[in-house]
């Protein structure tokens, strides 16, 4: 049964990366199997290695360090920069479209406050809740038109930013 | 402070850059593959935002960064019959000067042998002979126990010595 192992491996080794063999270790590699098949194995890749160092890295270019350092931090940095920028005509349409919304509801009920008050109460007089609801709707709801499209879109806005801002967030 | 990280990495990228890709190339041999992981390596090493105080322990961590990497795309694509064309057209495509043929075959030859060992053997037996890495750093970038690596290392030697042998190999086996 061969050996699987050597006491002498590491110090093998050690001669064969300084690529010096002491008459100890020579005498060694002539009796032992197992570092004998090392120090083959070492010396066959190692003229492996060379061989095709020469072949294949002689006309190899590589990118430049500052290319990758670039590509990195470039990246990072004027990218963000960049995204920020962007966004910043976005911040005001945000905040306004909020008061706006508040501001075109409150409007359309205060202009249209004599109109609700009356045809709720002649139709509480005169039918069930129910009619009174389904009067009002048609009656307001060409009133309502500018303003729930106002909302849709301010919150149709919204959506978009913060989007683009968890985008932002993420890149 | 950029400024010095910039140059430690520009340092580090000139002494080391060129064997490790020689190292990706060997092992998983195809140009265009070792390019993509060998810049993918640097990126993830530089965005790991590494203080590069100890250089042997950055150069591990780009190796096992590598190392991943290969056998991660070596599960997905099969490129050894590739490889082999590409290193006989880049021998053959250098200018050679006559009587050097049979130099040229007989590194194509090692190249053929090489191949015909699994991936992990070729990195085992590279990073050991190849880098000169001992059984603890090679533990470290392959990501395994220091005893596997001995004996994974000891199975590749007898893979490749068999082959050799059945190959009726003679040149550079003698120590």
């Amino acid at each position: 049964m061969r050996k699987k192992s050597c006491h002498l491996e590491n110090e093998v080794m050690d001669c064969l990366k300084a690529g010096k063999l002491s008459p100890e270790i020579k005498k060694h590699l002539s009796e032992c199997p197992y570092c004998k098949e090392v120090a083959s194995i070492h010396k066959w890749v190692k003229q492996l290695k060379n061989r095709s160092w020469n072949a294949v890295m002689a006309e190899k270019v590589l990118p430049e360090p500052e290319t990758i350092w670039n590509r990195v931090y470039a990246k990072r940095r004027p990218d963000r920069e960049l995204v920020k920028k962007a966004l910043r005509p976005l911040i005001y349409p945000r905040v306004f479209s909020y008061p706006i919304l508040i501001i075109g509801v409150i409007f359309l009920f205060l202009s249209n406050m004599k109109e609700i008050g009356n045809t709720i109460a002649s139709s509480l007089l005169t039918g069930p809740a129910l009619d009174a609801f389904s009067k009002i709707i048609t009656q307001f709801f060409p009133l309502f038109l500018i303003p729930m499209f106002i909302v849709f879109f301010s919150m149709l806005f919204c959506v978009f930013v913060v989007a683009l801002e968890k985008l932002k967030k993420t890149a | 402070m950029e400024e010095n990280s910039r140059k430690i990495w520009e340092e580090f990228y000139n002494r080391y850059s060129r064997p490790l890709w020689f190292y990706i190339y060997k092992i998983c041999g195809d140009e265009n593959m070792a390019d993509d992981i060998f810049q993918e390596s640097c990126y993830r090493l530089l965005r790991a935002q590494p203080t590069i105080l100890n250089e042997n322990h950055m150069k591990s961590y780009l190796y096992k960064i590598a190392f991943r990497m290969i056998i991660d795309r070596k599960r997905r694509i099969k490129v050894e019959k590739r490889a082999v064309e590409e290193e006989k057209r880049r021998y053959k495509g250098r200018n050679h000067k006559q009587g050097q043929e049979s130099g040229i075959l007989f590194s194509l030859d090692m190249e053929r042998i090489f191949k015909l060992l699994k991936p992990r053997e070729r990195t085992l037996l590279w990073l050991a002979y190849g880098e000169g890495y001992s059984y603890s750093e090679i533990a470290e970038i392959t990501e395994t126990k220091e005893n596997s690596v001995k004996v994974k290392l000891f199975r590749a030697r007898k893979e490749l010595a068999n082959i050799l042998r059945k190959k009726e190999y003679k040149g550079g086996m003698e120590p």
